[in-house]
């Protein structure tokens, strides 16, 4: 597949709004691009009922989850959730050459694919973090840990916090390893 | 539509852009950059990492 990379002043564009909207009131915006119609378009969608039509429809699954999710946007529902499409990769750098970089591929996720297969990355801000520990030479021990609410916090408006984890543990242990 | 933002105060949008492969998130001049409030989105269509369907 190839095509011409969107030119940044149109993707700026598109952001204004959703930044805006992320900023003041943290909605929270999803812009998925759509396709060109006939191919070759590229920004240029044809004046073409039917071609609109087709496109609108692509979106509108995706559209009625987000509408049907906002009630209680930490619960959310899709009408993707129980298919059975096979893992495939998307190596990026053949369709955005500006993307190239190699956490940006995405492969979807399949219990015969490893994390290390996969290539994905994911910031520590939403991930589930364990304390693993060992006392004096033991088994080793899982414990929960809960975001640390202490500390100072700095900066504006859609500035994403990385957090401290923290575990109350027994502090009378003598040799701890995690 | 800055009196619509400011009126309804939405908690999602899908704001749709042509044209492209793409699936772009607010402050996405950056690649790999999380936005405040990622885990709600990842939560709803996944990431590169986990689907969204819980049952995965």
């Amino acid at each position: 597949m190839t095509r011409a990379s969107a030119p940044i002043s149109t993707r700026r564009t598109a952001r204004r709004t959703t930044d805006y909207a992320h900023a003041k009131d943290n909605t929270l915006a999803w812009t998925p691009e759509l396709g060109e119609g006939i191919p070759g378009n590229g920004f240029v969608f044809p004046d073409d009922e039917g071609l609109i039509q087709q496109e609108f429809l692509k979106t509108l699954p995706f559209a009625l989850d987000v509408a049907k999710s906002a009630p209680n946007p930490a619960q959310p529902v899709s009408h993707l959730w129980g298919n059975t499409v096979k893992p495939f990769y998307l190596e990026l750098s053949s369709i955005e050459p500006e993307l190239s970089d190699p956490q940006g591929d995405f492969a979807s996720p399949s219990p015969t694919v490893t994390r290390s297969q996969s290539r994905c990355s994911r910031p520590a801000r939403w991930a589930r973090v364990a304390l693993k520990y060992q006392v004096n030479g033991g088994a080793v021990q899982s414990a929960p840990t809960a975001e640390w609410n202490g500390g100072e916090r700095f900066g504006g408006p859609g500035d994403v916090l990385l957090p401290h984890h923290a575990w109350a543990g027994d502090r009378h242990t003598t040799q701890v390893t995690m | 539509m800055q009196g619509l933002l400011d009126r309804l105060h939405f908690k999602f949008m899908v704001n749709y852009h042509s044209f492209g492969q793409l699936l772009l998130y607010s402050f996405g001049w950056q690649v790999q950059t999380p936005v405040g409030g990622q885990p709600d989105l990842s939560r709803a269509v996944g990431d590169g990492c986990q689907p969204g369907d819980p049952r995965l």
